[in-house]
This record gives C-alpha cells, structure tokens and sequence, in this order.
C-alpha cells in the first residue's frame, strides 16, 4: 500500500491527468450521402477500482462500471441498415440494428460473472433508457472467438457475455441520457451539432459507448442525406456551434471530402483530410462545403473483404433452413470465425450442415478449420461458432436446417404475428499475423415465423367447454330433481 | 444549565413566533386550512397501447408529460411508461417528434426527454410491480416509484379500456380489482400521502369504481358503456394525434404555472359534454379534502424545496441585517414571490433554486434567531 500514498498525496495530479477529447469527422460517401462521426474520448489516466474522484469523467457510469467489475464494456444502439459495398467498413464496427452489449466482466467464478452481468445490464438500462434489461439468459452467450479484448485486460479472472437486442427501438431518450454523459452536454463543442430530429431521420444512426481500461469512448455515427449538392453544418444537421468546449483538451472537427472548397479555410489538413480545431475557431462556427461544377467527390471507403448475406428458406412455419453465403474479395485465403446466435425456439440441426464453394457441387468440409458449438438448453441460446477457411475470390455457402418450436401461450410477446427478430450473424475476419486487428462485419437481422396460435381460440375453447358443461350439469340435475306427477285429466 | 434555558428560549420563541407573529397568520393564509401536508411529487404516466395507429394514446402520456414537467416534477420523479415508440417508428414522418396537434404545433418529444418503461417492458406486472415496489432486485432507480407517505402521487392511464378493465400492448388487461389492490398495498406500505388517478379510455370511470383505499381522489374520461373519442387527426401523420378528454384537460393546464392556486374544482367544473364528447367523471369519495381547496399544483406540480441560507439564520456579522422588515413585508413579499415564479424550466432542479424559499423557513428562521438571542441574554 505504500505505493499508494505519494500517488493520493498528489491527488492534482491524478486530475489533471484527466482529459476529454472530441472529434467530429464528416466524410462524403460515394452515393452523396455524408457519414458523420462524433467521438467523445475522456481518458481518466488510471483505472476506475482507485478513488472515484473525477472531474470529467461521469461518475454514475463510472461508479455502474466498477460496482459491477466491467473491464471492459461495448455497448451499442443502432438503427437502420448500414451498407457495407456502398459506405465501406463503418468508424465503429457494431452496426447491427438494436441494441448490442458486450463486456468482460472481472469475476472469479461462473456465478460471480453471472451476478455481475444481471446487476451491470439493468444499470446500464436506468442509465441509457433502453430496454438493456432484457439481456437476459434467453439472450446471453459467451462467444470463444469473435469478442477478443481490445486491450489487455487488468489482473484477475475475466468473463466474456455478449447479447443483442435486435427489435430495440434507438430515440431521443437514449440520445438524452447519452448527452448528459458529456462534460459540456450539448450546449457547447461538438455535441451541440447532436440533433435528434437530424440524427433520427438518418438513414443509418447509432450511438456507442465503449469502456476499455480507464477510457470511456462515447461515439455517435450517422449517414446523413445533405439536402443539396453544396452544404453546410446548418443545412445538414440543423445545428451550429455556438461555444467551444472549454474543458475539452482537443476539438477537431474534420472534412474528408476530396476536390471540395471549404469556407471558412480548414487550418491544417491531415492524410487528405480537412481540419478545424475548435479552441480557435471563431463562433457562432459554421462551414460551408461546395462543389465545384461537374466534379463529383466523394471518397472512397475500404470495403470489408469479406461480406455476409444471410437468409431464411423454406416456407412452412414449423421446418425451415438457414442459407448464409460469405463472399471472399481478396486473392487469397481468409480465415474467419462466424457467429450464429439463435434463441432457444429455433434448434439447428448440426448434421445437416453443408458447405460449398461457388456453384460447385461437391461439399467441402475441410474449409471447416474449427468448431465450437454449444446446443440450446431453454432458455440459453444456441451458439456456433465456426472457423472457415474461405479460398481466394470465392463464394461460400453454408446451409443449416431449421426447425421452431412450438410454445406455449404465454410465451408470445404481444406482436407474436409480427415475428421474432434473431441475433444478427457476425463474421469475424481473423488476422493474418497477430500485429493486425480483427474486423467484424455483421449481418442483417432476420425475422423468423413462428407457428402462432388464434390468441382468441383459448377463450372461444373455454366458452364452449363451459356452456357444454353447465348445459350438461344443468339437464341432470333437472332430470334427476324433477318431480313427475300424472295430472288428473 | 446555560443549554436548558436556552432550549426554553428557543422553545418560547418559536411558539411566539409560530402562534402570535404576523408571519405565522401570513404563513397560514398561504398555506390555507386544507392545505397538502406532502412534501413531494411523483407521477406516473402510462400509455398502454402497442401500434402505430395508437399514437394519439403515446401523444396523450407525452402531452401529459411535458406538463407535470413544466409544472415543477423533475424527470427523476417522473416515471413514463410507452409501449410502443411512436417517435421513431418508421411510419412516423417526422422522426423523432411526436404532436398532439394538428397543425404540429408543438413537439412534445422535444430534446430532453426520459421514457423509463418502454416497448415489451410496459406490461400489467410491471405496472403493479412498480406501484406496490415489489420490483425485482437490480431495478435501475429510474424504473423504482420512490414514494413514501409523505408523497402525493399522480396515475395518469391511457390506453383502450372496457367495463372494469384497460387494455395493454393490446394483449392482456388490468383489471379495476387488480389497480385498487394494487393501490390498497401502497397505501399498507405508506407509499402514498394522497393519490390521483386519470384515466382516459372507454369506458373509462370503471377503472376507478373499485377502490376503497383511503386520500383517492380520481377522475376519468367516460362513464361505463360510453366511448372515449379522439379529438383530432393530423393529414400528414396520417393518424388521429390525441383523445377528446386529455386534450381538453391538457389545454386548461396550459393555463396554469407554477403557482397558481387553481382548484380541483375548477378543472371539474369545466367538464362539459361538448367539449370532450362524453361524461366525464370524478370519484371524490375517498377523499378527505374539500375538491375547491384541493390545488391542481397539489398533483401535477413539484414541490418546492425550502432552502434556509445561512444569512436568515444570523450566523456571523449577517446576523445584524435581519431584523422585523422581513416580517412586516412578507405578504407582499409573497405576492411579489409568486410573479417572479419562473413559469417553466426545463430542468427542474428545486434543490438549487432559492426561489423554492417559503414562508416557513422565514417562521423557523426567525424564530431560531430569536432563541439564540434570548440563550445570549439569559446564558450570560
């Protein structure tokens, strides 16, 4: 503990080692939308376990984060579809729609994880107004391979758990709490420009929170439809900064947008990209971006070399299969690890699993390197997780076949003709050689049919059964009470 | 002996004060003889119906909604509860903003807004869970109604109800027995000072018919085998946006701030069949106060905190500036007070305004420093 002391002595110090960053990057995409991407880093210079004394790190995650031992922590929300071809690999990787968590929680045992994971996900649900509580053991499963750390983890035991929440709804109310989490909130520095009726009406919006060893990284990425050609921060978003952020250590707010006339002149201009640094701009700050005639610009993104399509056939209700195509657009083998989570109402028959390249004929199982499997046991879900070798420029195939349950009347949500939304597909692509990140490219939600009853038929059912019975009850009864008296004629 | 005679002292002092001063007569005047004795507000605001084309129910909690919290309850008292989202549904036209009128006057999603129950989570058990505080463990604060028997507690309902029963996510139902249960295990566990139920569906006063726990006081749309009607509907929503009996009663709140001292009874007085196109009721029986002293304010507003700076207590070289003015002045003072009341904030934060300054901290501040002078005279 001696340690400790000169490092509490200077309790300043630990302080002012505390800083927020904020960045805002708006990128032209080849389609003429604009990506937007705000992110809002405060590093707290140790870890959250020492004296919760923070100046601009918010003390009601922080505290929600340490009380529930979260190492490390991914949350996002996201609505819309975000195009992989078009948009090219997203700022941050979750782009699955509804909400997504995962988290390595500090535990010494299953039980302890467990109970940490229930306590940090109802947290999270008051802190964020989602319904984050509902990550429940019908939704929770522990992947072996595509939820790596992103840093190394501090000392002790860590659990994995990962959920998704594919119906979540993203609105004002997760954007409200979101803001509040920010030192300036929206009234000054780049979060003034967060306006929910821009940010919804997006195409493709999402908010992300991700905690990694004494960093919080608050992000929002949007694709935004600019009304014309040439615009402005006010035509796009509707917003305008009045104020810098004053506890802000560095505001940038960046262009990439090749061939186009900004006004007022960007300051600096790094890899291509177009910057403005906040601490001296002059307010109310506004840019304008212009395009001079006949020059398309836009700047082309890297696409994901490898994508995903999945679907659902068959058209019976009770039996079905699963078709997931990954396509390999790079001249070599790739090795990824696919992620399939389905709810414990779909079971995947394992035997029938069929791989192949192209329109190639002949199954190829050898392009299976691994497999990690766990069946569903009601209500945890089923978790495959395969290691594919995919071949240079090539489609591989796999199907599965399906079949849904049926349940029982009380297990229907109140849409139950609506459908269940399954857990998006997520395809890891595994790095070459351990320097390069992995990427992770998700794939669409589905909408599984399952058999559903006439909710009204128990009630007609009950009704018949009754008047059958008390009409029965009722002739007996009368014929065995009644009297019968000849009367004198 | 110096602590005992100043304990007199004080003692003396503050009953001078509390029974014979001027400032006791003005602090009764304004509190009155049927004055609330709850010391906070909470609601709860429940829309109950699932689907797009029930977005006037989720406009008629949002309505009501940004009325208890323009009229002082801070969002942390507030507990909202919307089954579906209407705001960002992908029918919704303007993402992100929900109206209740036609012309799209004004957004009642706004910016700043909390939804703590929300989608599949709105539900009968979590309604009754929340009210009788059998939450399960682990609920988040945001999703707890934190009340104690001190606490005046405002039910707002609305959703597609019949005869003894509301509808909800068009799925199963409370029943008017399950509600007055539910409200008879609150009023056991002390977690209500009084109690205010509305209610707007059909059929809407059978929802009310079955309590019999006491300081209930409840009002409802329609009577039994009556509708409820939408008012409105708006061309590019495409849907009606709010119901007859909320819009009616959300336009007379709109007249009232923070301090006013409309009645109970003037909102039930104005209840007319044309305006909200059926009969609205009221069910006062329950209740002990009189309807014409019972504040609207008492229900739909917040409690202001009363915050004693440290100058009205004479700590210090301060001490020698208070003196009788502060008395002699304090109805006017209160008068001047209630126009100065900011009509609405956004972020109602009481315990940082010291305009929540109330006559009886002017009472228990005088009084103290009465006592401290009287166990300087007599202690030396």
């Amino acid at each position: 503990m001696k340690w400790l002391i000169p490092v509490c002595l200077f309790g300043a110090a630990c302080a002012a080692a505390e800083r927020f960053d904020e960045r805002l990057v708006l990128t032209a995409l080849p389609d003429g939308n604009v990506l937007g991407h705000w992110t809002f880093t405060t590093t707290l210079g140790h870890d959250l376990s020492h004296a919760q004394h923070y100046t601009l790190f918010p003390l009601g995650l922080g505290q929600t984060l340490n009380v529930h031992g979260a190492s490390e922590l991914h949350l996002a929300l996201n609505a819309g579809q975000w195009d992989y071809k078009l948009w090219g690999s997203p700022p941050e990787p979750s782009v699955a729609s509804g909400a997504e968590l995962w988290t390595w929680i500090r535990a010494s045992n299953t039980t302890q994880a467990d109970e940490r994971w229930v306590g940090l996900r109802n947290a999270l649900a008051g802190v964020f107004c989602a319904s984050l509580g509902s990550l429940d053991d019908q939704r929770t499963t522990t992947p072996a391979l595509s939820f790596k750390p992103s840093v190394q983890l501090p000392l002790g035991k860590h659990q994995l758990r990962h959920a998704t929440l594919p119906a979540e709804h993203v609105c004002t109310e997760n954007l409200t709490p979101f803001i509040k989490l920010l030192p300036c909130k929206a009234s000054a520095g780049l979060a003034a420009l967060l306006n929910p009726h821009v940010l919804f009406s997006a195409p493709f919006h999402g908010l992300s929170v991700h905690y990694t060893h004494g960093v919080l990284k608050l992000a929002v990425q949007a694709v935004f439809t600019p009304p014309r050609q040439d615009w402005s921060l006010n035509t796009l978003l509707d917003r305008s900064i009045a104020a810098a952020c004053t506890v802000a250590s560095s505001s940038i707010l960046s262009f990439v947008a090749a061939g186009t006339q900004l006004d007022p002149q960007p300051s600096t201009e790094v890899n291509g990209a177009l910057q403005y640094d906040l601490a001296s701009a002059t307010f109310p700050f506004e840019v304008t971006v212009r395009h001079p005639v006949n020059t398309i610009s836009s700047h082309r993104r890297t696409s994901p070399s490898v994508s995903l399509r999945r679907t659902m056939t068959g058209s019976a209700q009770y039996a079905g299969g699963l078709l997931v195509q990954l396509e390999n657009a790079r001249n070599e083998t790739v090795r990824v690890s696919y992620l399939e989570t389905l709810p414990w109402f779909v079971t995947l028959y394992l035997h029938t699993l069929e791989i192949r390249v192209n329109d190639d004929p002949r199954r190829r199982i050898d392009l299976l390197e691994r497999l990690s499997y766990v069946p569903p046991r009601a209500p945890a879900p089923t978790t495959l997780e395969p290691i594919l070798r995919l071949p240079p420029l090539s489609r591989v195939t796999m199907r599965f076949q399906l079949e849904r349950a049926f349940m029982l009347y009380t297990q229907f949500p109140p849409d139950a003709q609506r459908g269940w939304d399954l857990p998006p597909a997520i395809l890891t692509v595994l790095p070459a050689s351990t320097s390069t990140h992995s990427e992770r490219v998700y794939g669409k939600t589905l909408l599984a049919d399952l058999p559903t009853p006439d909710f009204s038929m128990p009630y007609n059912v009950a009704l018949m059964t009754l008047m059958l019975c008390g009409y029965w009850f009722s002739e007996v009864f009368r014929i065995i009470t009644r009297k019968f008296v000849v009367e004198p004629a | 002996m110096r602590l005992p005679k100043a304990l007199i002292a004080l003692s003396l002092a503050l009953a001078s004060a509390a029974y014979d001063g001027p400032a006791a007569s003005a602090a009764e005047d304004f509190f009155g003889p049927h004055a609330s004795n709850h010391t906070n507000n909470w609601a709860v605001l429940v829309c109950s119906s699932r689907y797009w084309f029930n977005y006037r129910h989720m406009a008629n909690a949002l309505g009501m909604y940004r009325t208890v919290k323009r009229l002082g309850i801070p969002d942390s008292n507030i507990i909202l509860m919307l089954a579906d989202d209407a705001a960002c549904n992908a029918r919704n036209p303007y993402p992100g903003a929900v109206y209740a009128n036609a012309g799209r006057g004004l957004d009642l999603y706004g910016d700043n807004i909390e939804v703590d129950y929300r989608g599949y989570e709105v539900t009968v058990e979590a309604f009754i869970r929340l009210l009788t505080g059998r939450v399960p463990p682990g609920t988040p604060r945001s999703k707890r109604l934190l009340t104690d028997d001190r606490s005046n507690v405002f039910v707002y309902l609305t959703g597609h109800g019949g005869n003894d029963f509301l509808k909800f996510q068009d799925n199963e139902e409370i029943s008017a027995f399950d509600l007055a249960d539910a409200v008879e295990t609150m009023w056991q566990k002390k977690r209500y000072n009084e109690l205010f139920l509305m209610v707007d569906s059909c059929q809407a006063t059978s929802l009310y018919s079955k309590f019999y726990s006491p300081n209930i006081l409840a009002t409802a749309s329609s009577q039994v085998g009556e509708n409820s009607y939408s008012y409105e509907r708006d061309a590019d929503i495409g849907v009606f946006v709010i119901d007859s009996y909320t819009h009616f009663v959300l336009e007379f709140l709109e007249q009232m701030n923070k301090t006013s001292h409309a009645t109970m009874q003037d909102l039930f007085s104005k209840y007319n069949f044309k305006q909200i196109k059926s009969n609205a009721g009221v069910r006062s029986d329950l209740f002990p106060r009189p309807l014409d002293a019972t504040r609207l304010t008492d229900f739909f507003g917040g409690v202001a905190q009363a915050e004693v700076v440290d100058a009205a207590l004479g700590l210090g070289d301060g001490g020698s500036t208070l003196s009788a003015p502060n008395v002699a002045q304090d109805t006017a003072w209160n008068e001047h007070h209630e126009e100065q009341e900011p009509a609405a904030e956004d972020e109602a934060d009481p315990e940082l305004r010291p305009e929540g300054f109330r006559m009886g901290s002017v009472v228990v501040g005088l009084a103290a420093l009465a006592g401290l002078l009287g166990s300087a005279v007599w202690g030396v």
